[in-house]
């Protein structure tokens, strides 16, 4: 599997929030939102990041971005570190990184037109000015399913579907790589969810673009994504292809989750696991297996030690002690 | 926006006839006799009563205000019962005065209560933050005479620097300017700060972030313009306060403007002066809610008064 060149790969990467109390902001503590996550993912893929609300799947992906400045660990994106880049090459590098937020609202300023919200970027960077650049953003509408006359609106007077079409065409004009879709469809309709998963597929292919899908709906994640990872408590418990995930996942969580996917079959009937219990606070993971206090399969080890993260299978790693190690 | 206007107009005539009975009502509750007032402390009863027969003040109350309305609608607001100047004149004299003290507190209130609002959000519990946000208690907090006193002490008595009162050059401005402008500063540093804080938070900015711009592009041209409706709500209605805060710091400075008139003409029982005073402010406390109303407008996009779009 090492024959192509990872477009991405992310290394124990950390993300700790300090937990400040008390008159002085003495930092008592700290939110773990992400511990040390390894991540590849190879040109044309899409990565199917998935988990639990809190789990730190949007701070893995901000972070991966650099948008938020990781405590640790590192990110390759090209060959070229990220996070010791300066201003200058960070600035450039936005050209190439594009991010897709849930928020279709709270994504696109009140008080831009969409031409200049998509636009600005093109001018940021020099690309293209006055004309050129009505010319460039229309096209990108088009490619995204608007209307050129749509260049004049207020992001108002579109529905959500329609805004999110337009938060990703303001990802595109830049004609990046690699694009963080931050649960791109979890705040629109059922209805209008599928238009926009056919489009990022559509866009995909036309641009070849590579994504990295956040999201906590499995079903989604089954259709759009390669390679599917599980978060849980700010680290990754379980990382394969889509297929053997599917079929055969390893890690006691990623079962729970796929038992808990309604069939579309009402016949077929599903031995749901059910966990117990929330997911604990980050701010206190549990010892050992961070998972343990939940797992229905737990034993006398898992509290005691953290489970290495490991190669169960070709190409498919997990971290679990009731999971055999395969070299 | 045209049809909008004159709607607001409209609807301001009856808030300032309920502004004229409310006036025309506490005045007149005040204790203390007007006719014997103005005739002074030696008059004999009968020059009394030739003076309350004058002024209609035997009448009920409902025909002197249907006298008094009588002749506003003719644009006469009367006659100081005092100097015997029509009540206009003195007015006009004074109100620019007025105007120029809270115009100049209310620029130094913007200037310093953005500013430091913009800081404060941009660099959140900074020592810069949490200094100006106590110093922004501290100015909501004092009193205006109180505040005005102190600087005059510094500055006039102490160091010198500055005319403790009157009016003539701009320096006779700086110290009550400031005196009634600080609180408005604190106010709108706390407004701004928060607005600011909010807006920031918005995935917005991350876009604009992640599209490169820099960081000042992002605070001034992303943040900054969405965060300004609350910030002009709060300029718009503490203009009003101003000009209403001018009583106390014009009294304190002998500021010759609106609201030195207004005191002196209650302690006299100068009822037209009063009734006069409080209407001309009432109207213009009214315009300038209108005002920031359409400023709104261009503010926001959103936010639309015409009827082209068909609500």
């Amino acid at each position: 599997m090492e024959s192509p060149r990872a477009i991405l790969e992310v290394e124990g990467l950390k993300k700790y929030f300090a937990i400040k109390t008390g008159v002085f902001s003495r930092i008592s503590g700290y939110v773990k939102a992400v511990d040390g996550i390894n991540l590849r993912i190879f040109p044309g893929e899409t990565y199917g990041l998935v988990g639990e609300s809190g789990c730190g799947k949007s701070t893995a992906g901000m972070t991966i971005l650099k948008m938020l400045q990781p405590t640790g660990g590192s990110v390759m994106f090209k060959g070229k570190d990220v996070l010791a880049m300066g201003k200058e090459e960070l600035r450039n590098l936005r050209k190439e990184m594009q991010i897709i937020f849930q928020d279709p609202y709270s994504s696109l300023n009140p008080r831009m037109t969409i031409g200049e919200a998509i636009g600005e970027a093109l001018e940021v960077h020099g690309i293209a000015k006055g004309k050129l650049r009505r010319e460039r953003v229309e096209s990108i509408l088009k490619e995204c399913g608007l209307d050129t006359y749509h260049y004049r609106r207020y992001p108002h007077e579109f529905s959500g579907g329609q805004r999110q079409r337009v938060g990703i065409a303001r990802a595109l004009v830049l004609e990046p790589n690699f694009i963080v879709a931050d649960e791109p469809i979890s705040a629109l309709d059922v209805s209008i969810q599928s238009q926009i998963i056919n489009l990022l597929e559509n866009l995909q292919e036309k641009f070849g673009l590579t994504f990295l899908f956040i999201s906590h709906d499995l079903s989604v994640v089954k259709h759009i994504a390669n390679r599917v990872g599980v978060m849980y408590l700010g680290r990754i418990v379980e990382d394969a292809p889509k297929k053997e995930f599917y079929s055969s996942p390893l890690h006691p969580y990623s079962q729970a989750l796929l038992s808990a996917v309604p069939s579309m079959n009402p016949e077929v009937q599903k031995k749901r696991i059910i966990l117990r219990g929330d997911v604990p606070s980050p701010s206190n993971p549990p010892s050992g297996c961070p998972f343990h206090t939940r797992c229905h399969k737990a034993v006398a080890i898992c509290p005691k030690k953290v489970p290495a993260f490991k190669k169960v299978g070709p190409d498919h790693y997990a971290s679990c002690h009731l999971v055999e190690e395969v070299i | 926006m045209y049809g909008y206007i004159l709607r607001r107009l409209l609807l301001a005539i009856p808030v300032l006839i309920g502004v004229s009975i409310l006036v025309f009502a506490i005045i007149r509750l005040i204790p203390g006799d007007p006719a014997r007032a103005i005739a002074g402390v030696q008059a004999s009863p009968e020059f009394i009563e030739q003076v309350r027969r004058d002024l209609l003040l035997d009448e009920g109350l409902h025909v002197q205000y249907y006298v008094y309305m009588t002749n506003l609608l003719q644009g006469d607001l009367g006659r100081s019962t005092f100097t015997r100047r029509p009540v206009t004149v003195e007015l006009l004299q004074r109100f620019p005065n007025t105007i120029t003290l809270a115009a100049t507190a209310m620029v130094i209130a913007t200037i310093i209560g953005m500013s430091a609002g913009i800081i404060s959000a941009t660099k959140r519990y900074s020592l810069f933050d949490n200094a100006s946000m106590l110093a922004a208690l501290v100015g909501v907090a004092a009193p205006v005479f109180w505040l005005g006193v102190m600087f005059q002490l510094l500055f006039s008595v102490q160091l010198g620097w500055l005319p403790s009162g009157g009016i003539g050059t701009w320096k006779h401005l700086v110290l009550p300017a400031l005196t009634l402008g600080l609180a408005t500063a604190a106010l709108i540093a706390r407004i701004t700060r928060s607005s600011m804080l909010e807006v920031l938070r918005q995935d917005y900015i991350t876009t604009a972030r992640s599209k490169g711009l820099v960081e000042s592009v992002v605070t001034y041209k992303h943040a900054l313009k969405n965060a300004m409706i609350p910030v002009v709500t709060v300029m718009g209605l503490q203009f009003g306060t101003l000009l209403g805060g001018a009583v106390l710091t014009e009294t304190v400075f002998s500021w010759p403007g609106i609201g030195r008139l207004m005191v002196d003409s209650i302690l006299a029982r100068d009822y037209p002066v009063v009734q006069g005073a409080v209407l001309l402010l009432a109207v213009f406390f009214v315009l300038i809610n209108l005002v920031v109303d359409i400023i709104y407008a261009f503010l926001d996009p959103r936010i639309s008064y015409g009827s082209k779009k068909g609500e």
